[in-house]
């Protein structure tokens, strides 16, 4: 049971490092969509 | 309008990525790396469809551009599910199969919480702004979990060369959408710089799979004292 926790309680670190790093990435931006999987130039955002 | 420089790109990364499934098939590593041959044999199709899809109905287009940002979504998942079976590898030995599983679900689905509450205020497009914040959110999250990798390999003092290339090019991946992020924000000028630096770094993944799988043989190891000389 403590390991399940554990697995848990790692992912929701993992989660909040990767959020925060975004955050602190990402500050003042107002064009942040950056896309790098397969080819084919990035169209713009449809908003 | 596209430029020449589009072009090339785009078929470098179709050719590319054609190249890390021919060199799995051929060195018989297909079976072994199965999801990292699927994610890449995905792109490859994502790629040849968004070139037809553009050919027949243009850039600016609808079909395009949710056509791009949907296939990208379920790509950057295809990708999270290969790095996790990276763990796999690495943490093999410690019996830990089932508790990476859960951390990987649990994760998986936080990311998709928390994309959920950032769009939530939105009024049109939801399903779309969902799509692409996750697809951002779970570009970091592969970020921290390759760094997480690369510590446990570096403790668990792994020697298949294999395994580490591939950690190091999906760290160096992750790291270069980061740091275009961090820049583009620093310098926001520099459009030719930020409209093809993306492009750039999705070729640079499926070059060091290809490299990777082409060039080094499964039963390679590295000396543990290459990776790192830590004083004890």
């Amino acid at each position: 049971m403590s390991r399940k926790l554990n697995s848990v309680l790692l992912a929701v670190l993992v989660l909040t490092a990767a959020m925060g790093l975004k955050t602190i990435v990402t500050a003042h931006s107002n064009t942040p969509v950056v896309v790098a999987n397969a080819g084919g130039p990035l169209p713009p955002t449809p908003w | 309008m596209l430029g020449p420089a589009d072009y090339v790109l785009w078929f470098l990364t179709a050719l590319l990525e054609g190249a890390v499934v021919l060199c799995a098939l051929k060195r018989h590593t297909f079976r072994r790396y199965l999801a990292l041959n699927m994610y890449m044999l995905g792109s490859l199709v994502v790629t040849i469809l968004r070139f037809w899809i553009f050919s027949h109905y243009g850039f600016s287009s609808a079909q395009y551009l949710y056509f791009y940002y949907y296939s990208d979504a379920l790509l950057t998942v295809g990708l999270y599910f290969a790095l996790i079976t990276l763990y796999s590898f690495v943490l093999g030995e410690l019996q830990t199969g089932r508790h990476v599983r859960l951390a990987a679900i649990v994760l998986l689905a936080g990311t998709a919480f928390f994309s959920y509450q950032v769009i939530q205020q939105s009024s049109d497009r939801m399903l779309t702004r969902f799509v692409v914040e996750m697809s951002q959110n779970l570009y970091f999250v592969g970020l921290v979990l390759t760094y997480l990798l690369w510590g446990a390999i570096l403790k668990l003092r792994e020697t298949r060369a294999q395994i580490i290339q591939l950690v190091l090019s999906l760290g160096l991946y992750f790291s270069a959408l980061a740091a275009t992020y961090a820049l583009r924000n620093l310098y926001p000028g520099l459009h030719l710089v930020w409209g093809h630096l993306p492009e750039l770094i999705a070729l640079s993944l499926p070059l060091a799979w290809a490299y990777t799988l082409w060039r080094i043989p499964v039963e390679a190891r590295l000396a543990p004292s290459r990776l790192a000389v830590v004083s004890r």
